[in-house]
This record gives structure tokens, C-alpha cells and sequence, in this order.
């Protein structure tokens, strides 16, 4: 697909907005037993498919709840963003309808879902269980992840206070990857300080 | 099981910092969804792992 028709969000119909929502449901399923629980028990289970760009609807969702809005930077941001654990309304947002998704086949598509709300689970355990110490390290555990995914999460422009939340989300969502398809144990690519990390923190007992 | 000790977070000031402005999943701007699933295909090679993708409906439920 050419790079400007994938500049458009392509709105969604009603089963394309249903058949997303069990993509998650599914994903959600996926995960180890221990881990759902760990998920309830920081309110970060529920997760919803939109199909509108996040920093208008958390801006939306935080209002209708009597709370403070975004502010306009922090809207524009997360308008960019495919996925977000919104904690105060204990929910996992997921825009279903973003522009990097057009285009895609449909089993590409769920794929990236599902791996978009493993993310996004992963994110929210590393915000709550990681200590000040684990986020002040991010830049130097992101010296010491595989090339390609280093690259992935400096291209996405996070501050370097959130490489730690983003290298545990992206890892959970590498390592459940590789659960589904058999796999089981630290990967031969994947650092031990990361990986132990990433095991204190989601619970990963793989 | 929101109660149980052993669930709560270490550090409450980290915590609390964090959760002051949601943060998003990001791709770059130049980044497609293809380049995500290429590099994590190239792992799950690098281990002698078949990246195809399991259908979705195959769930472990574990």
C-alpha cells in the first residue's frame, strides 16, 4: 500500500469494531493464569477497542469521569499513539482504527492488536512494579537490547525516562510471542539483567 | 487479590510519576507495522523459532 493511504484512518463499521474487541478478549485469554490476577489486582484488565485517536478520546473518557483533561501537548502526543493503559479510568485503550493499521490483511491486523494489548498489559506492570532504581537504568538496558528493538524504541521518540516501561512492555510482548508458538525459557537474544528484570516485574515465569 | 501484598508496587513516588500522563504505545513515523513483525521475526529466527503467526483463535486460556 502506498505510504499516503496509510496516512488515513479508515473508519470502522460496527463488526469491524466487534471482531477487534474479541481480538483483545483473546489476547487477554492468552496470557498465563498468574498474570490476569497480577492484571486485576493494578486495575489494568479491561481493555478496549476505539476506533478515534487516543488523545482526544482519553481526554473524552477523563472529562466524562468529572477529571482533568490533557493538556493540548499531551493530547497531540497520544493522538500519534496506537495503544495506552489509562490508569485512572483502570483501562487499556487500544485505537482499532489508527492509520499504521489500514492497509494491513486481517490476520496481520489481529496480530498487531493482540500484540499491541500484550504491550500495553506489560507497560502497565512495569509502571507500577518497577522502582525509581529500574527506571533510572533505562538507557543503559537499552544499550543492551537487541539491536532492531533498540532501534524500534528510539525511533518512537519516548524520553529516556520511559526507555525501562517500554523495553519491559516490548519484551512481554516478545516473550508471550514466543509462549505461543512453544517456546519457553530466557531467549538466547534477550540480556539476563532484562530478562530478570522483566520476570520480577510482570511475574513471568516462563 | 487486589489486597495481597506481595502485588503491591515498590516504589509508590516511581509509581505515581509514571502515572501522571498516560504514555502510548508509539511507532515511528516512518515505522510500519511490517517493520515491528520483522524484527521480532528476526529473533524468534535467531532461536530456530518458526515466526509465523498462530491463528488468533488458538489461544493457550492458561
Amino acid at each position: 500500500m502506498p505510504t499516503s493511504d496509510r496516512s488515513r484512518r479508515k473508519w470502522l463499521g460496527v463488526p469491524e469494531l466487534e471482531r477487534a474487541q474479541r481480538v483483545l478478549h483473546l489476547a487477554w485469554l492468552d496470557l498465563p493464569a498468574a498474570h490476569r490476577a497480577l492484571l486485576e489486582s493494578i486495575g489494568a484488565s479491561q481493555s478496549q477497542g476505539i476506533d478515534q485517536p487516543l488523545g482526544a478520546a482519553v481526554d473524552a473518557f477523563l472529562r466524562s469521569a468529572g477529571q482533568r483533561g490533557l493538556s493540548a501537548d499531551a493530547r497531540h502526543r497520544l493522538n500519534l499513539a496506537l495503544g495506552v493503559w489509562l490508569h485512572e479510568l483502570r483501562i487499556i485503550l487500544l485505537d482499532v482504527g489508527h492509520p499504521k493499521l489500514a492497509g494491513l490483511d486481517q490476520a496481520t491486523y489481529e496480530a498487531f492488536l493482540m500484540r499491541t494489548a500484550w504491550h500495553e498489559w506489560g507497560h502497565a506492570l512495569s509502571v507500577v512494579r518497577c522502582s525509581q532504581e529500574d527506571v533510572a537504568g533505562g538507557r543503559k538496558l537499552l544499550e543492551r537490547t537487541p539491536t532492531g528493538l533498540r532501534e524500534s524504541i528510539r525511533q518512537a521518540g519516548y524520553r529516556s525516562t520511559e526507555y525501562t516501561h517500554e523495553l519491559v512492555a516490548e519484551t512481554y510482548a516478545l516473550l508471550l510471542a514466543r509462549r505461543r508458538r512453544g517456546a519457553t525459557g530466557r531467549p538466547s537474544w534477550l540480556d539476563s539483567e532484562i530478562y530478570n528484570l522483566v520476570k520480577r516485574v510482570t511475574g513471568w515465569r516462563g | 487479590m487486589a489486597r495481597q501484598r506481595d502485588l503491591q508496587p515498590r516504589q509508590e513516588g516511581n509509581r505515581l510519576e509514571g502515572l501522571s500522563k498516560p504514555v502510548g504505545y508509539m511507532l515511528g513515523a516512518d515505522q510500519r507495522v511490517e517493520d515491528v513483525f520483522a524484527v521480532e521475526a528476526e529473533l524468534l529466527r535467531s532461536e530456530g523459532i518458526d515466526p509465523q503467526w498462530p491463528p488468533a483463535d488458538q489461544t493457550k486460556a492458561g
